[in-house]
């Protein structure tokens, strides 16, 4: 049973992301991509990451969402005439599947078959881990947003020259 | 239980699609969401591998992914509007300024 909700969630996360590459408008483009999120939050639930599992629902299906519906109503896009793809798209589809395929192979003959039970890394372990060995890298990250803020800040300002 | 191989595999699945979608769609925003999937595929490849090998250390690359892909978003979108407040560009041959007016006459117009 466990088995069966992995794969079929995992199919739900690659087809909504397959989707981008064929639909022509941008809010479906969202909606899809809002599923394949909320999917690979599902499947983080699944593998024991509970709080990895929230934060993707809150951060990206919530907060990031957000921002990219925001800039398609700012910009009132309208769908693409003709077709998605430009000419020529055979040939990075074709690259990226061998790509994927090259993966594929390397990992169904890599000795890592072992499997374990599923085991839940709860918020405890990783808060522990985050504001443990991992502090300086929890001040580079809110360095990184105070940058972030600051550039955002700058390019929406009013009154440019 | 399922083996590390088969989230390793979806999670190739999901970066190689996000790939596709960069180098194939070719309005700006469509090429953010791509990058969304790639980092997604990424993401899931971290939890994976920390969740096999009993760690927390994948979730804490996973948590900071985050929010170095909501850093990266916040400035991209910005600029993509400012693109389209100023040039009224929505797809990526629109943004051609930085052309040589020689090669743009080569093929013909520039953007189309």
């Amino acid at each position: 049973m466990y088995d069966i909700i992995f794969y079929l969630t995992a199919a739900i996360a690659v087809i909504a992301a397959a989707a981008l590459l064929v639909l022509r408008h941008p809010v479906h483009a969202a909606l899809y991509l809002i599923v394949s999120l909320l999917a690979l939050a599902l499947l983080f639930f699944l593998l024991g990451a509970p709080l990895v599992a929230a934060l993707q629902v809150m951060l990206y299906a919530g907060a990031i969402m957000v921002l990219f519906l925001f800039l398609m109503m700012v910009m009132n896009l309208r769908p693409e005439r003709g077709r998605p793809l430009p000419a020529g798209w055979q040939g990075p589809a074709l690259l990226a599947l061998l790509l994927w395929l090259e993966i594929f192979v390397l990992l169904s003959r890599s000795p890592l078959e072992s499997a374990g039970s599923a085991m839940v890394i709860g918020p405890k372990a990783v808060g522990a881990a985050l504001f443990g060995p991992y502090l300086v890298v929890v001040e580079a990250a809110a360095v990184l947003l105070l940058a972030a803020l600051v550039a955002a800040l700058y390019l929406s300002r009013r009154g440019r020259p | 239980m399922i083996p590390l191989t088969h989230s390793l595999v979806i999670a190739a699945l999901l970066f190689t699609l996000g790939l596709a979608v960069v180098l194939l769609r070719r309005e700006l925003l469509f090429v953010l969401m791509g990058l969304e999937v790639m980092f997604n595929g990424v993401a899931l490849t971290a939890v994976a591998a920390g969740q096999h090998w009993g760690n927390a250390d994948g979730q804490v690359l996973t948590i900071l992914l985050m929010a170095v892909t909501a850093a990266e978003l916040v400035v991209a979108l910005i600029l993509v509007w400012l693109a389209f407040q100023h040039f009224r560009a929505v797809r990526v041959e629109d943004l051609a300024r930085l052309r040589d007016a020689q090669f743009r006459d080569d093929v013909g117009g520039g953007a189309s």
